[in-house]
């Protein structure tokens, strides 16, 4: 699956939130969002799921960092 | 595509917490109010009615009342908890609070049987059912995230807290004697077991989300909130003196470690720009230091200019941590819900291709100056509060004047953001 990256760390709520919705919005079928966050974005979770959107999302205990892969599956 | 259903299953989510938030106000009105009415005596006495009512209408339809709210919006985003018919529950739930608050009110003020009769009546279903329901729909949720645990152990000190005043109700409506001592076990789960419990777990989620601070380490989180009830259950089921001392002492300085390290924390904010929530929160911090190191001084028998300290105490813990969270949160939640909720149907691609929609910058929802006017005012009557407890006349009626007019301006600033929402949600509509 083709990736895009994008790293919403250290930006105020509600700007992660914001920067990954746009890009969504842009994202065709098929195509992948990785995003990186130093939360958990538990907001975006209920957006994702009435919408269609499937994600994964892992904790890397190492860096501290939560890395969200977002993607639609095609019909 | 069908706007008009899509703006009809979006306005409930903003109104259901946001009804909450804008009763607050009202009740800081009416707590100006009943200074006003009194002169100022009940600064000399926590045990006044007058005083009663002021604390009340402050823990119940202020504190208590933004809580609700911020729980019934949280749980389902911020925990995956969801309460069953949220939206319908929290506009029942608004109603009997407001009721409930008033009534006992009014019953301290008129020491009327009925009314407190009325007061358990309402207050005693609706928070005991809210209580249950965030316990069990946290255990359902099946996360033990450390906010997760804390608000679960907050809803139980609610209910604690709701059981012991409806007892001390019912003796004030039935002439039954009353224990003066099982009204500081009340206040004390009221404040440590409900309310520090909540923002503790709260805080741990939105500062470092709103104000871009660190993280609060782990052991902050978990740690202090177990040891919060344990030294709580310790204090009220033990009747040894020598152990409520210690329970005491160690209490202030959890108090007085958490207040340190949030503070810590907002000066290692990423990025420096004035926030008001900020200064509100820095403002709470210093009052629950202040808070605490008062409460420890009178606990030991300690006086100021002779006058017993109990009440300053109160103002501290009360108007000065708990409102002033509260207040700065408002400015953070408020706007935040008028913008996602305007923002959600130009995302979802609910709108036809090439409509020019309207969403706000979130920090425009409401403007700076207003908030930073309505500060001032929040600050110099946290000051008069106090320095009412030490001086007796005139001082009194300026506190309750500064209260008055912090309380209208937060209404004003709340209203600006709501009449934005419905300007711009009303849209949606109208571009159909």
């Amino acid at each position: 699956m083709k990736k895009r990256s994008l790293d919403v760390r250290g930006l105020e709520a509600p700007e992660p939130l914001e920067r990954i919705l746009d890009a969504l919005g842009t994202l065709p079928v098929g195509e992948q969002l990785d995003v990186t966050h130093w939360r958990e974005p538990l907001l975006l979770y209920p957006v994702l799921a009435e919408h269609g959107w499937q994600y994964r999302a892992e904790y890397d205990e190492q860096a501290g960092i939560w890395l969200i892969s977002i993607w639609k599956d095609g019909h | 595509m069908n706007l008009g259903a899509l703006s009809l299953e979006k306005a409930p989510r903003f109104w259901t917490p946001v009804r909450f938030f804008i009763t607050a106000p009202f009740f800081g009105v009416l707590a100006a109010l009943i200074v006003f009415m009194d002169g100022g005596q009940l600064f000399q006495s926590r045990w006044s009615m007058a005083s009663l009512a002021v604390v009340h209408a402050f823990t119940l339809g202020y504190i208590a009342m933004v809580m609700l709210g911020a729980l019934f919006q949280m749980l389902p985003v911020v925990m995956g908890a969801a309460l069953p018919q949220a939206g319908r529950a929290a506009a029942v739930a608004h109603l009997v609070m407001t009721a409930g608050a008033l009534c006992l009110v009014a019953a301290f003020l008129r020491q009327e049987p009925a009314l407190f009769v009325a007061a358990i009546a309402l207050l005693v279903p609706v928070l005991v059912l809210f209580g249950a329901a965030v316990v069990v729909a946290i255990f359902r949720a099946g996360k033990t995230l450390t906010t997760g645990r804390s608000v679960q152990l907050a809803a139980l000190g609610l209910v604690v807290t709701v059981v012991m005043g409806a007892w001390l109700a019912a003796g004030h409506a039935f002439a039954v004697p009353l224990d003066r001592s099982f009204t500081n076990d009340h206040a004390a789960w009221g404040f440590l077991g409900w309310i520090l419990m909540l923002v503790i777990g709260i805080s741990g989620q939105v500062i470092p989300m709103f104000l871009t601070t660190p993280q609060y380490p782990k052991y902050a989180g978990k740690g202090l909130v177990y040891l919060l009830v344990a030294l709580l259950g310790a204090g009220s089921l033990v009747p040894l003196r020598e152990l409520q001392q210690l329970v005491v002492v160690l209490v202030s300085m959890l108090m007085l470690a958490w207040a340190t390290l949030t503070l810590y924390l907002l000066g290692k904010r990423r990025r420096k720009r004035f926030d008001i929530t900020d200064r509100f929160w820095r403002t709470g911090m210093l009052c629950l230091v202040l808070g605490a190191g008062a409460n420890l001084y009178g606990y030991f028998g300690g006086t100021v200019a002779g006058t017993d300290i109990s009440v300053m105490t109160g103002i501290f813990l009360l108007y000065g941590f708990a409102v002033s969270v509260i207040n700065g949160m408002l400015y953070k939640i408020v706007p935040f819900l008028v913008w996602l909720n305007l923002r959600m149907p130009v995302v979802m691609g609910k709108l036809e291709p090439g409509t020019k929609y309207y969403t706000p910058n979130i920090h425009e929802v409401i403007d700076v100056q207003p908030m930073k006017i309505q500060f001032a005012f929040h600050v110099a009557g946290l000051l008069l509060l106090v320095a009412s407890t030490l001086v007796e006349g005139v001082v009194a009626y300026a506190a309750a004047t500064a209260v008055l007019v912090s309380s209208l301006l937060l209404l004003a600033n709340l209203s600006h953001a709501t009449r934005l929402y419905r300007k711009y949600a009303g849209q949606v509509i109208a571009v159909r």
